[in-house]
């Protein structure tokens, strides 16, 4: 076996810009990230071209800062990993010829790293031991998919939404009721005191073996109570404020207890107890507590990416650009970034 | 006539051809970048440097086009002269393309008084230049993201103009051809540093020239809760 090597991850598939020092895969040296969700904040959501500008801006900066915090210069790292799919083109490519440019500058291998893989990847690093395979779910503003995983390189996708992501249905939510972007964490805090049965949302489990999701139906089920009996309330992004508490832990319950069972879902399907958990909305406290309950009454296990891997950052990409060395696994100069 | 700029690395990614050159050994070597979005802009950096028996330990500067043009190749431009001159501790600066393009112009057009430049700019806009020569040094040029009424308005019919000709339908009727496709090079790039150091200015700076697209329009236009 090859002794363990010190990777610099770079991400920018979203609104984020983050780089990473890991050795080994699992030993974080450093780790930087520069959130753009303020700029994106008053158009309700990320946009592309906002995200491509903050992006170049910061990158430099985020490089410097990550390898000082590091106290390690271009002689100690053995590869430069980086995120090319998938993600919005424009910001993947900012990273991707940031990396080209480090790794031709400095001799060093290349390594383009998928995004969902490199979330699973943070899941695993949360544990001591690996102990395949696991049912992997990767739940985001942009992706929820389930996943049997074989090893940190090997995923085969199970099931993933046919409309909303899951992140994306709690932001368009939020924006329902007049909450603030980003809208996950936004319905987690007003939902925190509410009654998660007090609106008894149909969970959209779909057909009796699906593994799909749909949140989209969810989202207008919101709607339509936000209008009230027989659609009479004219505004309805102006809901009674006493019911946002219960509108948010109703919703938000709705859509944690649904990714949940559909987990356990593909446990059965699959004949594995063990499931990881990674992904922005991993975060989510309501999700972690229903999936950990539920999966216990089975005697099963699920293990969460760490709350500070669970949003993009460059930590995971660094750990499974790590993996892929190792299975000799790197790229040419010619790496493209890929939306999909 | 590069001797001032040896070690100069350009990269001209806004439209089609994008490019790559090198100022060394006294002259200029250019590389067209195959391919979409810049893709292998660094297998040709990587190619020219070879090319031309040049360390990149020897570099002294990274040098990007900023545009007007593409956005995504612009930024790719603009990505990789930056990351490399971290990576290599050299600076890394940026010229406008349609400045680069004027000033070979009226180098091999010294009589000519004025020139414009147009492309599209999409969105049923464009991107109008106005150049004008500066003897013995480099053109001032004005760019500015004008609509198709403005831009009959603005056209001056008399002075010649570089553009590609699928834009000639937006001028006022019995406008003249282009006399040549605007395609900014990376040579060119590295020709207007040559003319700005000549002229006493330092083209390594990167507060005079930065390494950052010219973002001619806002991002976008319409906030959550307004009106579309």
């Amino acid at each position: 076996m090859s002794p363990a090597r010190t990777v610099l991850g770079i991400e920018s598939s979203c609104d984020e810009t983050a780089a990473a020092v890991v050795h080994g895969g699992r030993e974080v040296l450093a780790s930087v990230v520069r959130s753009q969700v303020e700029e994106h904040a008053a158009w309700g959501g990320v946009v592309p071209e906002i995200a491509g500008r903050g992006h170049l801006q910061a990158l430099v900066p985020v490089l410097q800062e990550t390898l000082d915090a590091a106290g390690l210069g271009p002689r100690d790292l053995d590869a430069v990993a980086v995120t090319h799919r998938p993600g919005l083109l424009g910001s993947l490519l900012v990273g991707l010829s940031a990396a080209k440019a480090l790794a031709w500058a400095w001799e060093r291998p290349l390594v383009g790293v998928d995004h969902i893989q490199a979330h699973a990847y943070a899941a695993l690093m949360s544990l001591e031991a690996w102990s395949f395979p696991y049912v992997t779910l990767i739940v985001s503003g942009g992706h929820t998919s389930l996943y049997r995983t074989e090893s940190p390189l090997e995923h085969r996708l199970l099931g993933s939404t046919r409309d909303d992501a899951a992140g994306e249905a709690l932001d368009k939510a939020a924006a329902l009721l007049g909450l603030p972007y980003p809208g996950g964490p936004a319905i987690e805090k007003a939902g925190r005191e509410g009654n998660p049965r007090a609106f008894p949302f149909k969970r959209p489990l779909l057909e009796p073996d699906s593994l799909e999701f749909s949140f989209s139906g969810l989202k207008t089920a919101l709607l339509y109570t936000l209008k009230g009996p027989g659609g009479r309330r004219e505004d309805p992004t102006r809901p009674e404020a006493a019911s946002i508490p219960d509108l948010c832990a109703s919703f938000e319950a709705c859509v944690a207890e649904t990714l949940a069972r559909k987990c356990l879902r593909a446990c059965d399907r699959e004949g594995i107890d063990r499931i990881l958990v990674g992904g922005g909305v991993a975060r989510n406290l309501r999700l972690r507590r229903t999936l950990a309950d539920l999966a216990a009454r089975e005697g099963r296990e699920v293990a969460f990416a760490r709350p500070e891997h669970c949003t993009d950052n460059a930590v995971m990409v660094a750990g499974l650009g790590h993996a892929l060395l190792e299975a000799g696994r790197v790229d040419d100069l010619l790496l493209d970034a890929r939306a999909r | 006539m590069s001797g001032g700029l040896e070690g100069f690395l350009a990269l001209e990614l806004s439209g089609e051809p994008a490019t790559v050159a090198l100022a060394a050994g006294g002259g200029i070597l250019e590389r067209r970048i195959p391919g979409e979005r810049g893709r292998a802009v660094l297998a040709e950096v990587d190619a020219l440097l070879r090319q031309a028996a040049f360390t990149k330990g020897a570099l002294r500067a990274v040098l990007c086009g900023r545009g007007p043009g593409s956005y995504t190749g612009l930024r790719i431009a603009a990505a990789t002269a930056r990351s490399l001159g971290f990576a290599l501790g050299i600076p890394a600066v940026g010229l406008p393309g349609f400045d680069a393009a004027a000033h070979a112009w009226f180098e091999e057009n010294p009589e000519a008084e004025g020139l414009q430049l147009l492309q599209d700019a999409f969105r049923r806009e464009f991107y109008l230049g106005r150049a004008t020569p500066s003897p013995g040094g480099t053109p001032a040029v004005e760019i500015n993201v004008v609509g198709g009424e403005e831009l009959r308005e603005r056209w001056e019919p008399r002075i010649p103009w570089l553009g590609d000709a699928s834009v000639q339908d937006a001028l006022p009727p019995g406008a003249p051809p282009p006399r040549a496709p605007l395609a900014p090079r990376a040579r060119d790039l590295l020709r207007l540093a040559g003319a700005l150091a000549a002229r006493g200015r330092d083209p390594q700076d990167p507060r005079a020239f930065p390494p950052t697209p010219l973002y001619l329009r806002p991002a976008l236009t319409r906030k959550r809760g307004q009106p579309s």
